[in-house]
């Protein structure tokens, strides 16, 4: 009976002896890879653009200049953006610093822009002075809330001396000369 | 005289008696066994930060790489391997309407090295042995295939994994 232990644990040695290690389970760790890309946009820099009129003897800015377009492609924005007009009104180039009564050398006009967002971004110029200010005036922002990659197009109208008080029959009448204007479209991501 | 006699007396049986056989016993042999196992930690994070894309070609600025470590990590298992998995994007959590003109997928070149053990391709285990050191998570070479790149956060996964083998 003993000699049957003994055996019996010595065998149990034996296969403790040669049993391989066991390996636990694989190890995993995970990590997160992140970046932010901040929003931007590009715009092409417009040249110059002119408008061109004679005036009339009855004084009257020609109509023809209203609604006239100009079309700037390009524009692009990788977030979501506002669009913002300002303006400066169209103003006799250099300015006199007198005038004759019922002259202006100042024309308020307003500028919309199409084609970024779903309702136009406009600005409209405010000068009350006749001989003008040139004081910058800005319209309230557009929002688009997607990015977006467009033509944008610029439209000007309501020409109207500054001054004017009343029916456009009473409008002051422009000075002769070359008068010239700013009009500004900003773009600017909003994220 | 008497007692020399009988001490040599004594001496003599005594070398004379037979050797007597070894008493009984067992030899014991002590095992143990100790298993193949890996510490991987917990992970982390490998950042690339702010970018600002070009804003003339909207492209993202050259050489964008970005690493983490982690210390103490090891495998005491002589055959433990070394592996990793990335799809090597980044990408939004919200997609981007306009597919045409903006994209919201980036791509990197992940790997991993374990003190000195390289891993450079996912899904793809290097021979590690028994390694105890640092733990080095890199993605590389952050670019996009198209452009412009749409504003967002991005995120992305490298899993690494030890494979202890004894």
């Amino acid at each position: 009976m003993m000699k049957r232990g003994f055996f019996s644990f010595a065998l149990f040695v034996t296969c403790a002896g040669i049993m391989p290690a066991q390996a636990a389970p694989v190890r995993q760790a995970t990590y997160a890879v992140k970046g932010k890309v901040v929003g931007s946009c590009e715009m092409p820099q417009a040249a110059p653009l002119t408008l061109s009129t004679i005036v009339s003897n009855s004084g009257k800015i020609d109509p023809a200049l209203s609604n006239m377009s100009w079309t700037l492609a390009g524009w692009s924005c990788n977030a979501a953006s506002r669009i913002t007009l300002s303006a400066r009104a169209l103003r006799l180039s250099p300015p006199l610093t007198k005038l004759m009564p019922s002259q202006a050398q100042a024309i308020n006009f307003t500028a919309r822009a199409s084609g970024w967002t779903s309702a136009d971004a406009t600005v409209t110029t405010a000068e009350t002075d006749p001989l003008g200010t040139g004081a910058s005036y800005t319209g309230t922002a557009q929002v688009q809330n997607a990015p977006r990659k467009a033509s944008i197009v610029v439209r000007v109208s309501d020409f109207v001396t500054a001054g004017t008080k009343g029916s456009s029959s009473n409008n002051a009448k422009p000075v002769d000369g070359t008068y010239s204007a700013t009009i500004t479209v900003t773009l600017a991501p909003s994220s | 005289m008497k007692k020399l006699l009988m001490g040599a007396a004594a001496l003599a049986a005594m070398s004379t008696t037979p050797a007597f056989a070894t008493d009984p016993g067992a030899s014991y042999t002590v095992t143990g066994t100790v298993n193949a196992t890996c510490y991987a930690g917990s992970g982390g994070t490998v950042a690339f930060g702010t970018i600002q894309i070009d804003s003339t070609t909207g492209k993202l600025p050259g050489s964008q790489d970005a690493s983490t470590t982690t210390d103490n990590l090891w495998c005491n298992g002589v055959n433990s391997t070394l592996s990793f998995h990335s799809d090597g994007k980044l990408s939004t959590a919200t997609p981007v309407s306009d597919t045409t003109n903006f994209t919201n997928s980036l791509d990197f070149t992940p790997s991993v090295s374990l003190a000195g053990h390289s891993a450079t391709a996912s899904d793809t285990p290097v021979a590690l042995g028994a390694t105890y050191g640092t733990l080095t998570v890199k993605a590389e070479d952050l670019h996009s295939t198209k452009i412009p790149v749409a504003a967002n956060d991005y995120s992305g996964t490298i899993t690494v994994t030890l494979s202890p083998v004894a």
